[in-house]
């Protein structure tokens, strides 16, 4: 087995772009690009806390229903992807919020807000868990 | 390229190690956020271009095939006035077709819709 021992990766001719083949050999494709940037499992149901994270600084409770991820490093954008889901507590319907004025959940460079609901009313939720991709800034 | 390292394990002098199949099984290997409205890509990995197909109905390109079409994958769209649910049909190896739809009152074009793949690529 080969060990490469490094604190850091950096792109030779650009410093933020290492390529790795792909598992069929067929194609390569951006290091950086295929990493999540943040990665967060918290829990939005009274005391807000976080359950394990990747690039989550903190919490912020903007009420019932309406979680927040604080970002240790910034986004290089607001228009980043994202993915993942809530749990349902109350049966029904579970819907997520992204982007959205009217529900307050509206993502910026340096925070991801999702709001929740069950049916037409916000819900907090045990277990809140979401990834981000996109570009560091 | 300009340089290759060949490693079966990276290791940080104080963070611990992570064997190197991690880095390229682990990562995504597409994602895309779409406005669905103007039927646009806002930013995405590994995806080409895309096909308004309809309401709520686009189709994606990959630019670099998957091994396979059973790959998992997690799509969120933006909630609008009622009980939502999210479809998405990866129906091959090199495009993939990504369908909002309502519960109650059908497909809908919504922005954003986001998604992320995970899986082998060719």
């Amino acid at each position: 087995m080969s060990i490469l021992k490094a604190d850091a990766l950096q792109g030779k001719t650009a410093a933020g772009d290492i390529d790795v083949t792909s598992e069929g050999g067929a194609a390569t494709m951006q290091l950086q690009q295929g990493l999540a940037k943040m990665w967060c499992l918290w829990n939005q149901e009274g005391s807000v806390s976080i359950r394990d994270s990747f690039n989550a600084a903190s919490l912020t409770d903007n009420g019932t229903g309406k979680g927040q991820v604080n970002f240790s490093s910034a986004m290089g954008n607001s228009t980043y992807s994202y993915a993942g889901h809530h749990s349902d507590v109350g049966g029904g319907y579970v819907t997520t919020v992204i982007n959205n004025t009217s529900y307050q959940a509206v993502n910026s460079a340096t925070q991801f807000r999702v709001s929740m609901l069950n049916g037409d009313g916000y819900q907090d939720s045990k277990y809140c868990g979401y990834s981000v991709l996109g570009d560091l800034a | 390229m300009a340089g290759t390292i060949i490693a079966d394990q990276i290791e940080h002098s104080t963070a611990g190690s992570l064997d190197t199949s991690y880095v390229v099984n682990g990562s995504a290997k597409a994602w895309v956020r779409i406005n669905g409205i103007a039927a646009t890509i806002d930013d995405s990995l590994n995806c080409g271009s895309l096909t308004d197909n309809g309401t709520g109905d686009y189709s994606v390109a990959r630019v670099n095939s998957m091994s396979s079409a059973d790959t998992y994958y997690v799509i969120e769209g933006q909630y609008i006035n009622s009980q939502n649910t999210n479809g998405t049909d990866w129906s091959g190896t090199t495009s993939a077709t990504v369908q909002y739809k309502v519960y109650d009152s059908g497909a809908r074009d919504r922005d954003p819709v986001g998604y992320l793949l995970v899986g082998d690529l060719a």
